[in-house]
């Protein structure tokens, strides 16, 4: 199987595989982080899958109605990185939002009272 | 400043493209003087100037020591995390002062210093700048409305008696901000980002709460007036360009950037 790969297949394979290595390794030590870690199994396992076997893709495009497999990729990685992008900016505004709470409390607790004018 | 609220029916304006709803704020224009508007100092005691300050060393001072020899004791300056001396000049010159440990924006820093002002006690809360655009000789007829009781805020507007007096070009960028915000919240206000507001402790305690950080609050506080159901009107205010407070003042190219961070807003909460 490994010998009829192409060098960008073994290295992809390897990379995702490593990935899905990796998160599994964190679901095991850490138990509470099981179900955030989840879709980073699936994401790098699939990943691996179509590295190792890419007819699956384009299977997987035709139930879809779309032509190739690789544009069933490009798709699915755009669209994710959309998602991501938004997760980001969720998150950067919440910790904006925390930040401007916590400069606020300290501003308002150390206030200073005008000094007697003249 | 004799002004008529909109609840006698007297100068009303229509604000919206439809009938307004049984309820949904009432605005009116403030009338041309008819008599000196005075504010006694016991009614100057319940009114608190709020002052966001963000590198205004130079210029603090004098604005802070203007408003108090002119009679209005509280003043409070935000400094809003300024990498020159504001904070200190703005306390010798007589103002409590808050410090931002970092940057975080103008509506930010508002937003400080109404909690502060609150917090002690403060029945009209007067947001101010901190450049000398502002003058003092406007404040009683800001205030008054909403110290009677009229209104729950006044809205400081540059273009009820005074337009010749702004800059061609701030006049045509104003013009596009007044029609965002009309497109937008449905208010419709004869000057947009007009930073000179009266507002009640009533509407302060209980409708506003600026989250955006940044200068677009000063569209979201019209939305919070608005959405609050609480009377508002205009009143006419002479702003003072000079070359220090255009120098400070926003650029043209700021005006997408409060727009997409007005709307981000809105969109994300």
């Amino acid at each position: 199987m490994f010998g009829t790969m192409s060098l960008f297949q073994l290295l992809g394979l390897g990379a995702a595989s490593a990935m899905a290595l990796l998160s599994a390794l964190a679901m095991a030590r850490n138990p509470s982080r099981r179900v955030p870690l989840l879709p980073w199994l699936a994401l790098w396992s699939l990943a691996a899958l179509a590295f190792a076997v890419p007819d699956v893709t384009t299977r997987f495009a035709h139930l879809l109605g779309i032509g190739r497999g690789a544009d069933v990729v490009l798709y699915c990685a755009v669209f994710g990185g959309l998602l991501v992008a938004f997760r980001l900016s969720m998150a950067q505004r919440r910790l904006e939002r925390e930040l401007t709470l916590l400069v606020r409390e300290l501003a308002v607790q150390q206030a200073r009272r005008p000094e007697e004018r003249a | 400043m004799t002004v008529a609220g909109a609840a006698d029916g007297v100068k009303a304006r229509r604000y919206f493209s439809g009938t307004p709803p049984a309820g949904y704020p009432r605005c009116a224009m403030s009338e041309p003087a008819a008599t000196i508007e005075t504010v006694s100092p016991n009614d100057r005691d319940r009114v608190w100037l709020v002052i966001a300050a963000f590198n205004e060393g130079g210029a603090i001072a004098p604005v802070v020591a203007g408003a108090l020899d002119d009679g209005w004791p509280h003043v409070v300056v935000v400094d809003d995390g300024s990498a020159d001396d504001t904070a200190e000049r703005a306390r010798q010159a007589g103002a409590h002062t808050l410090r931002h440990l970092v940057n975080r924006g103008q509506g930010a820093a508002l937003q400080t210093g109404i909690r502060y002002a609150l917090e002690r006690g403060a029945e009209v809360l007067v947001t101010f700048d901190a450049d000398g655009q502002h003058r003092t000789a406007d404040l009683p007829a800001m205030v008054g409305p909403v110290l009677r009781g009229e209104v729950d805020a006044a809205l400081g507007s540059r273009f009820l008696d005074h337009a010749e007096a702004v800059p061609v070009g701030r006049r045509l960028l104003l013009r596009a901000a007044r029609l965002f915000g009309t497109l937008t919240s449905g208010v419709r206000l004869t000057d947009a980002h007009n930073g000179f507001r009266a507002l009640s402790r009533r509407l302060c305690v209980e409708h506003i709460d600026l989250r955006l950080d940044r200068m677009a609050h000063a569209s979201e506080i019209v939305d919070q007036i608005a959405a609050s159901g609480l009377p508002f009107r205009e009143v006419s205010v002479r702003i003072e360009y000079t070359d220090y407070s255009r120098q400070k003042g926003q650029r043209g190219s700021a005006a997408l950037r409060i727009a997409v961070d007005y709307l981000l807003g809105r969109l994300l909460g």
